[in-house]
């Protein structure tokens, strides 16, 4: 028996044992496979397969050498996989894995009453329903839904419908999507841009003073690979100080930076990594925030505001004389300035005869026979309705300077645009209908006025400021303004004020995304197949019997009218925000279900003749929507089939999960679903599998061959596929073949190649595409079948730093004013002159194409029960012909400062919170905010134990920090599995089960005064539901605000005990935060409003209710 | 004493630590351990300040692969060794009896006993009993042996660790700090000091483990 020993101070002579017995290094013997398993993440980064025996046992990630910055040596990353894709073993094996095809033969949601057939019955079955929706409603009824969890690989989800035979442009289509959709409308309105501005390249930072990340939790989001060592190093560089030398040399020669601050209502892993300071607003108020920093600049810095126009801008010689003289009271300076930033941003100071219209005067428009004259009247920025006015509210301050004619025309208050009918028969209207809330018209918005609303100090408020006019500054801003009912607003705003302040269009100078340049130098990837379905091949029978369908000029089927009213447009028809009369807002699917509950209304509006000089007065039949969004309320048909590939929006990622639930559930009179069919492909048994009516098991990383490219980095991956997928489970390129056989599409659908029984001669056909594809890009790529198992990428030696630094709107900065020139960079990094696409051709911070997008899209934007102030007047071509021009609107041609419905604001004494539906005196005293959490892909990863146990501080239901247990609820529990895996590697990776919840964060302050300590199991509770989750004190959330992360699955239990023995109606144990969040969507936009809006209480799971 | 040619050591940049765990995950299935309560490589995280005036302190580390190993001290049955050519500290699992020894004495928690979730019971030809041995980080032999780096090294998304002999460290990191130099990274465990908290009679550990501190 060996002797104890006992823990002495000794010197170490010999080094405890050196036995040559001593164990040897293991050896590596697994075969790899490399390539990427992206999800819908931005990424697409190495991730190499270790297989043996049919099962991969580990991963291993980019190992290549790699040049960097702060080595001096270049920029060429590896692409190292984040912990998501490092989980992947525990996500693959996994007890949820669906095995089979399934069909519900229960009622929608019951998870014991689904039942296995073979794929033949579950293909038949699709198709049975499909029939039958099509013979009653037509393709307006079929809806491809938004799916984004395979990030590479097939989908058969588009060629699904066109099997169906729905063609695809007069199915309901959405247009935008649930990550940028305030983004993507405000800027069509009043910008160049399709989403959010453009930036500098990355590199560019180097050359900027400053670098302020806004809006944008990069550490934790990963949108694109990489970005995390991007910002490290910027970091890195930066603490050395100035002065640094930069590998390369084109884009900088030497770094200027100084500082890093982050802006951001939690103190987020990007602020840890990266903050040399951080300003923190709350939530929903940054707009406030932007108009203190402007009201400041005008107010005591207009003498530095004059310097910086005259070191950037494009001026005459008297003009940079004037600015330059620091006379801040003169006619001159102030004339100077209002014309300099007139070139710039229309519409932030009133307009006046210098500073023409410019409505309509930008040539690269085709003004379809309507008169320029007209135009150039008609947006005109009247005495006191510039952005300027606005922010000065009743304050005279402005007109005294000689910059604007009049004080602000803007009410204080702004109403909602919702519906006044109940959605069931003698129901009620919206709680909203006929409340207003603040919109502080004729406030003036002093650094001060702002701080009592969002929280930053005012000192901190003027010091933003003062960097922006006398640095440098290199401005990053991702999606945090949007997730809100009022982030239209700030996305706009803030796009004003960047304008506004020059910062764009010279090294060191950006307001953007950044995002690499990748995809421009890689060769176009040839696919080796290609599908050749009819979509069209019944569209003579579909018009016949439909009359909502037509022909347009291309021949293909489309709704006959508009979804919306077009003849309220005065702007040309290829003006860029006209892009959305034929579709919905994606966060609106929902809704355009339930209006197959509700039946139709008729309603009103209002069309103008075409020389506006009058009007009419029509009367539409529509839907009755929840949202009482225009575009819904003109569907054809309400949606009737869904099918979703990779996807779990039909219940987990949209919002009110309980209403979702609902509306699955919901049936008509004669007993049928009222939405008559949803099925899924998936890997996991996920919340919308568990509704649908048909679940296929699909196939998950390196279980399939696929390709993608990357972002940032010029790379191209094609994984090799290096294991079956389990059971009977196929990849999803034989599933669309087993569609098609039910459908009759074979031949279209295998495209040229032999028409296969996929289900009985697995993998074959699939082998045979990627082998074909292998072989059509061997030429351009260089590589063959083992070339890309080997490397996994095809990824060219190209040192980023040696690339020229894209400067964004360059030439927009050197010739400015109307219809001008600016540069755009195509796929061969080429230089394309393109006009700055707005009307006036440039930024308009006074933007009358917003109102009439606004009007087309919901009917109607005019509000009677308010008026414009000091006899204002506002035009579109209906408030002129009804002689309401003098009225309140919806949505105003400015940004405003409007608090969210379920917000609020730091000083409530001060500054309170409207609170338009009374939730403070309803005890919700508490906001919640959530984030992307790196360790899920919204709500991928959320069956992976790996990331599961190292997300912070998840607790069981003992109290214990945890990893997941088995699960016992769930239908495949016991299933078959593929017998070449051994029993070791499937050790159940477990599913979410009511054991564990998720991390919710509270402030120590919050907690102390609701009795909660770190770990007690708490419930969440908004006007939509409840959630259970775990608590986690911080100081790194603000006081009064909850903060979780998104995308956990749903899993409601109806009179759920809690671990202290009380029990509560209907409580989601997964802790879903969408189950909070509701589904108003956002004012403008009519898009995604999830995320950072929702008033909740907050208790330990103890009180009785 | 491995010599400062031989002995590898870890870097580690705390500033450039954002707590991701990427190196915990890749350790973890590098390793081919199942999720559970062994975990080769461990986050603390420590908290200053109240909102928003905040700061944040990210510290992780596996094995430290100590110049003067708690664990072999403790060890009753010799089933630990300080590998000669490199200073790597690993155990024979046919030797070890699962005695816990080794878990007490070392101050940075590096020896972790799977549960039976996380691997069937290990069964030895040497040893009568059953029940789960010691697995500890082993700065992945097998990869260095092949001229690889260690996973939780591949796979920092930062590039916040570093391992290289010491000789290596010191000349790239000059004003890299050290436990024994009196340098202090907040979240990393005294010295001295056992992983239950009780001081042991002045015993250094002395691990191979440098690192650059965010600034309190």
């Amino acid at each position: 028996m060996a002797v104890l020993k006992t823990a002495v101070q000794k010197l170490y002579t010999g080094g405890g044992n050196t036995d040559t017995s001593s164990p040897e290094a293991p050896v590596i013997d697994e075969t790899v496979f490399a390539g990427s398993s992206p999800h819908n993440c931005g990424g697409g980064c190495v991730l190499k397969a270790y297989v043996k025996d049919g099962v991969i046992k580990r991963f291993a990630t980019d190992e290549t050498p790699e040049k960097t910055y702060v080595d001096g040596t270049g920029d060429y990353m590896q692409d190292r996989a984040c912990p998501r894709c490092r989980s992947q073993r525990s996500w693959i094996y996994n007890s949820n894995r669906l095995m089979y095809p399934m069909i519900q033969k229960g009622e929608r949601g019951n998870l014991d009453t689904f039942e296995r057939v073979t794929w033949e019955e579950a293909a038949n079955y699709i198709k049975e329903k499909a029939d039958a929706v099509m013979a009653a409603y037509g393709p307006a009824a079929f809806h491809s839904i938004y799916a984004s969890g395979m990030g590479g690989g097939y989908s058969p989800q588009s060629d699904l419908f066109k099997m169906i035979g729905a063609p695809s442009l007069a199915m309901t289509r959405t247009h935008d999507d649930y990550s940028f959709p305030q983004w993507e409308l405000i800027t069509r309105c009043m910008h160049d841009a399709n989403s959010q501005p453009r930036s500098n390249d990355f590199q560019d930072v180097y050359n900027a003073d400053e670098l302020i990340v806004w809006g944008y939790n990069l550490s934790e989001m990963l949108n694109q690979q990489q970005i995390n060592f991007t910002f490290a190093q910027i970091k890195e560089i930066k603490d050395r100080g100035k002065g640094i030398a930069i590998p390369g040399g084109k884009t900088a020669t030497t770094s200027n930076l100084e500082k890093i601050t982050v802006i951001d209502p939690k103190y987020t892993n990007t602020a840890i990594l990266g903050a040399d300071e951080f300003i923190a607003p709350i939530q929903g108020t940054d707009t406030a925030m932007i108009c203190g920093m402007i009201h400041y600049i005008l107010t005591e810095k207009k003498a530095e505001l004059g310097k910086m126009y005259a070191a950037h801008a494009k001026l005459t010689g008297e003009q940079r004389t004037a600015l330059e003289s620091g006379s801040v009271d003169s006619a001159d300076f102030n004339n100077a300035l209002r014309q300099a930033v007139g070139q710039y941003v229309y519409g932030f100071f009133d307009t006046d005869d210098t500073n023409d219209a410019a409505a309509g005067t930008n040539e690269s428009y085709t003004l379809d026979g309507t008169d320029a004259e007209t135009f150039k009247t008609a947006a005109k920025v009247t005495p006191g309705a510039s952005f300027s006015a606005y922010v000065f509210g009743s304050s005279t301050a402005l007109v005294t300077a000689h910059l604007n004619k009049a004080a602000s025309i803007y009410p204080d208050t702004i109403g909602y645009n919702v519906r006044s009918y109940g959605l069931e028969d003698g129901g009620e209207a919206d709680p909203l209908y006929g409340k207003t809330t603040k919109c502080y018209g004729q406030v003036e918005k002093t650094p001060e006025w702002a701080e009592k609303i969002c929280g930053v100090p005012a000192a901190q408020i003027k010091a933003l400021a003062d960097t922006f006019l006398t640095k440098n500054v290199h401005c990053w801003m991702m999606g945090g303004l949007q997730r809100n009912s009022e982030g239209d607003q700030a996305c706009w705003a803030w796009t004003v004020l960047m304008n506004f302040l020059l910062c764009f269009g010279e090294p060191g100078r950006s307001h953007g995304r950044a995002d690499g340049r990748g995809n421009d130098r890689i060769p176009s990837f040839k696919s080796g197949w290609s599908t050749n379905i009819n979509d069209e091949r019944d569209a003579e029978a579909l018009k016949g019997k439909f009359n909502y369908l037509t022909s347009n000029s291309s021949g293909k089927t489309v709704f006959k009218d508009a979804l919306g009213e077009t003849a309220l447009l005065t702007f040309p028809n290829n003006y860029n925000s006209n892009h959305s009369s034929d579709t919905i807002s994606v966060f609106q699917w929902l809704d355009a279900c339930e209006i197959g509950k509700y039946g139709k209304i008729d309603e009103k509006v209002y069309i103008p003749t075409a020389d506006g000089s009058s009007f009419t007065e029509e009367t539409r039949s529509v839907y009755k929507a929840r949202w009482n969004d225009g575009q819904v309320k003109r569907l054809p048909a309400p949606i009737k089939f869904i099918f979703s590939c990779g996807g779990n929006i039909p219940i987990n990622q949209n919002g009110d999960c309980n209403l979702a639930a609902e509306v699955w559930k919901a049936k008509d009179a004669e007993g049928n679903y009222v939405v008559s069919f949803l099925g899924v492909i998936d890997v996991n048994m996920t919340s919308s599998a568990q509704y649908a009516d048909v679940v296929l098991p699909g196939s998950i990383s390196f279980e399939r061959y696929q390709s993608g490219n990357s972002a940032r980095s010029p790379l191209r991956f094609l994984t090799t596929k290096a294991v079956n997928p389990p059971g009977d489970a196929l990849v999803e390129m034989e599933i669309g073949a087993v569609l098609a056989k039910a459908f009759g599409q074979e031949e279209g659908y295998f495209n040229g190649y032999t028409v296969r029984d996929v289900v009985n001669e697995r993998n074959v056909f699939e082998k045979e595409v990627w082998d074909k594809t292998i072989e059509l890009n061997k030429a351009t790529y260089g590589m063959d079948a083992k070339d890309w198992q080997a490397a996994g990428f095809y990824k060219p030696d190209q040192d980023l730093s040696k690339l020229d630094n894209y400067i964004a709107y360059e030439q927009f900065l050197k010739n400015p004013g109307k219809g001008n020139v600016v540069t755009a960079v195509n796929k061969a990094n080429n230089a394309v002159k393109t006009a700055f696409r707005t009307l006036s051709g440039r930024v308009e911070a006074y933007c009358l194409p917003m109102m009439e997008n606004y009007e087309m899209r919901m009917g109607n934007n005019i509000d009677s029960s308010i008026d414009l102030v000091n006899g204002g007047t506002l035009y579109t071509k209906i408030a002129k012909a009804r002689k309401l021009e003098g009225k309140g609107r919806f949505c105003y041609p400015i940004p405003m400062y409007i608090p969210l419905i379920e917000g609020c604001h730091a000083d409530q004494t001060a500054a309170p919170h409207p609170d338009p539906l009374g939730l403070y005196d309803q005890g919700y005293d508490c906001n919640l905010l959530t984030w992307h959490t790196i360790y899920r892909s919204h709500s991928t990863f959320n069956s992976s134990a790996f990331v599961n146990e190292v997300e912070f501080y998840k607790r069981d239901k003992n109290g214990n920090p945890t990893h997941i247990r088995r699960s016992i609820t769930n239908a495949n529990a016991g299933a078959n599995i593929d017998n070449t895996v051994t029993e070791a590697d499937t050790k159940a990776q477990q599913v979410w089960t009511d054991d564990v919840y998720e991390t919710i964060w509270l402030n120590p302050a919050t907690a102390s005064t609701k009795g909660i300590a770190e770990g007690d199991v708490i419930i969440v509770e908004s006007l939509r539901g409840k959630i259970a989750g775990s608590a986690h004190l911080s100081e790194r959330v603000r006081p009064g605000t909850i903060s979780m992360t998104q995308g956990s699955w749903y899993a409601p239990i109806e009179d759920w005990k809690s671990p202290y023995g009380t029990t509560y109606d209907k409580v989601d144990v997964g802790g879903n935060a969408n189950t909070l969040f509701g589904l108003r969507p956002c004012r403008i936009a009519g898009g995604m409003s999830l995320a950072s809006e929702c008033r909740v209480k907050v208790y330990k799971a103890d009180k009785v209710q | 004493m491995v010599d400062r040619t031989k002995q590898l050591a870890f870097y580690f940049d705390q500033t450039k630590c954002m707590g991701c765990q990427t190196c915990v995950v890749a350790c973890k299935d590098w390793n081919k351990l199942q999720p559970g309560t062994a975990k080769l490589r461990k986050l603390h995280v420590t908290e200053m300040g109240t909102f928003p005036n905040v700061s944040v302190f990210m510290t992780v580390f596996g094995c430290n692969h100590c110049a003067n190993p708690a664990c072999i001290e403790a060890c009753p049955f010799e089933a630990i060794y300080k590998r000669p050519e490199d200073g790597i500290v690993v155990i024979d699992r046919d030797k070890c009896q699962g005695n816990g020894s080794c878990k007490s004495a070392c101050p940075y928690d590096a020896p972790q006993f799977p549960d039976d979730e996380q691997e069937a019971p290990q069964l030895s030809l040497t040893t009568p009993t059953k029940g789960h041995k010691m697995v500890k980080c082993n700065m992945c032999i097998d990869r260095v042996a092949i001229g690889q780096k260690p996973a939780c090294v591949a796979a920092c998304l930062t590039r916040a660790i570093d391992f290289g002999t010491v000789e290596y460290i010191e000349e790239k990191y000059p004003d890299a700090q050290t436990v024994k130099n009196n340098g202090n990274l907040v979240g990393f465990p005294e010295d001295t000091a056992n992983v239950a908290g009780n001081l042991t009679e002045a015993f250094r550990t002395t691990p191979s483990f440098y690192f650059k501190p965010r600034h309190i």
